[in-house]
C-alpha cells in the first residue's frame, strides 16, 4: 500500500543540554542505534543533531506506517534506525520566497536505513542550520516522493496547520489545474487529499514546528 | 497522591508545551495531548522527562508511550508513586 511520512524540527527550539541527558536520548535511542553516532559521522553531526535526525526518521516513520494501522502509538524505540549514511556534497539549502522544494539532481542529503516490525525501509533527511526535515519511503527510491518546507514565520499551531495545507494544495494544483481538490482527515486521524467527494490515491503527510511547515505526497507506485 | 492532585501538578509539567493555556487551565481526564492541547510532537519526550522531575519517579519506555491522554499519564504517574 502507498503511504507517505515526513516530519521536520526547529534547530532553534531544541534545547541542546536536555537533548545531551541520556535520560532524555535514551527515550527516543537503543544502544545500537547511540553507536551508529560513531567516528565519521560525529566529525559532521553534533549528538544533539543526530538524536533529533533519529527522531525525525522515527516521527516520519510512524506517519508512514499509520496510514495503514491507524491505531498505532508512536513508540520511538520500535522503529530502529540501522545505518546512515553522509551527504555525498554540502551544500546550503536554499529557499526560494521562502519555499523549498526537493530536486531529483541533490546529492547534499543524509539517508539510510531503519528497521520496523522486521522490515526495512529507507529515509531521506536535509539538515540545515534551522532545520532537520525527513522523508521515508518503502523502497530505496525516492524518486516519486514529492517534498517541500516553507518558513512561515512565528505563527500559532491552527494556522500552521492550514498554511501547510494550502501550500500542499498550491503545489497540487500545478499536476491538477482545474480540479476541486481539498483535504480532509481520515477516521484514524491522518490527512487524506480528496477530489470533490473521492479519496485520490496520492497519500500525503504533514509536519510543522516553530516557523517551519512541511508536506510530502507520492506520485504513482 | 489522587488523580485530581496529580492532574495538577500535569497542568504544570504540560504548560512549557501548549499554547492554548485557557484550555490546559480546564483539561479533564479525556484532553488529548496532542489533538486537543496541539502539543508537537516534538515535545512528547520532554514531558515525560519533566513528569519524572515533577514527581520524583522514573518512567520507562513501555510506560511512556502510552502517555497520550491525561487519563494515561495520571494511570502512569499513579502507578510509578506506587513503587
Amino acid at each position: 500500500m502507498l503511504s507517505a511520512g515526513n516530519d521536520i524540527i526547529a534547530l532553534c527550539s531544541i534545547d541542546k543540554e536536555r537533548t545531551n541527558n541520556p535520560r532524555f536520548y535514551r527515550q527516543i535511542l537503543s544502544i545500537s542505534e547511540q553507536e551508529l553516532f560513531h567516528a565519521s559521522v560525529k566529525e559532521v553531526l553534533s549528538f544533539e543533531t543526530f538524536v533529533w535526525l533519529a527522531w525525525s526518521v522515527k516521527e516520519s516513520a510512524y506517519k508512514y506506517f499509520k496510514r495503514s494501522d491507524p491505531q498505532l502509538i508512536f513508540s520511538p524505540t520500535k522503529i530502529v534506525l540501522q545505518k546512515i549514511i553522509l551527504p555525498e556534497v554540502s551544500e546550503v539549502m536554499l529557499f526560494e520566497n521562502n519555499e523549498w522544494e526537493n530536486d531529483a539532481s541533490d546529492r547534499s542529503f543524509y539517508s539510510g536505513t531503519f528497521l520496523f516490525e522486521g522490515n526495512e525501509f529507507f529515509f531521506k533527511t536535509k539538515i540545515s542550520e534551522e532545520l532537520i526535515a525527513t522523508i521515508v519511503s518503502k523502497k530505496k527510491s525516492f524518486e516519486k516522493i514529492k517534498w517541500g518546507i516553507r518558513k512561515t514565520g512565528l505563527i500559532d499551531v491552527a494556522n500552521q496547520s492550514k498554511e501547510v495545507r494550502s501550500f500542499l494544495l498550491k503545489k497540487l494544483s500545478d499536476h491538477f489545474p482545474e480540479a476541486d481538490l481539498h483535504i480532509t482527515q481520515s477516521n484514524g486521524q491522518y490527512p487524506i487529499l480528496m477530489r470533490a467527494n473521492q479519496e485520490m490515491s496520492i497519500p500525503i503527510s504533514f509536519s510543522h514546528h516553530h516557523s517551519f511547515v512541511s508536506y510530502s505526497y507520492i506520485m504513482g507506485p | 497522591m489522587d488523580r485530581q492532585a496529580i492532574l495538577d501538578g500535569l497542568k504544570k509539567v504540560l504548560a512549557p508545551y501548549t499554547e492554548n493555556k485557557q484550555l490546559l487551565d480546564g483539561i479533564n481526564e479525556q484532553t488529548d495531548l496532542m489533538k486537543d492541547l496541539k502539543i508537537n510532537s516534538a515535545n512528547l519526550v520532554d514531558i515525560i522527562i519533566d513528569a519524572e522531575s515533577q514527581y520524583n519517579i522514573e518512567i520507562d519506555f513501555d510506560s511512556a508511550e502510552k502517555m497520550l491522554t491525561v487519563s494515561n499519564c495520571i494511570d502512569v504517574i499513579q502507578e510509578k508513586l506506587k513503587v
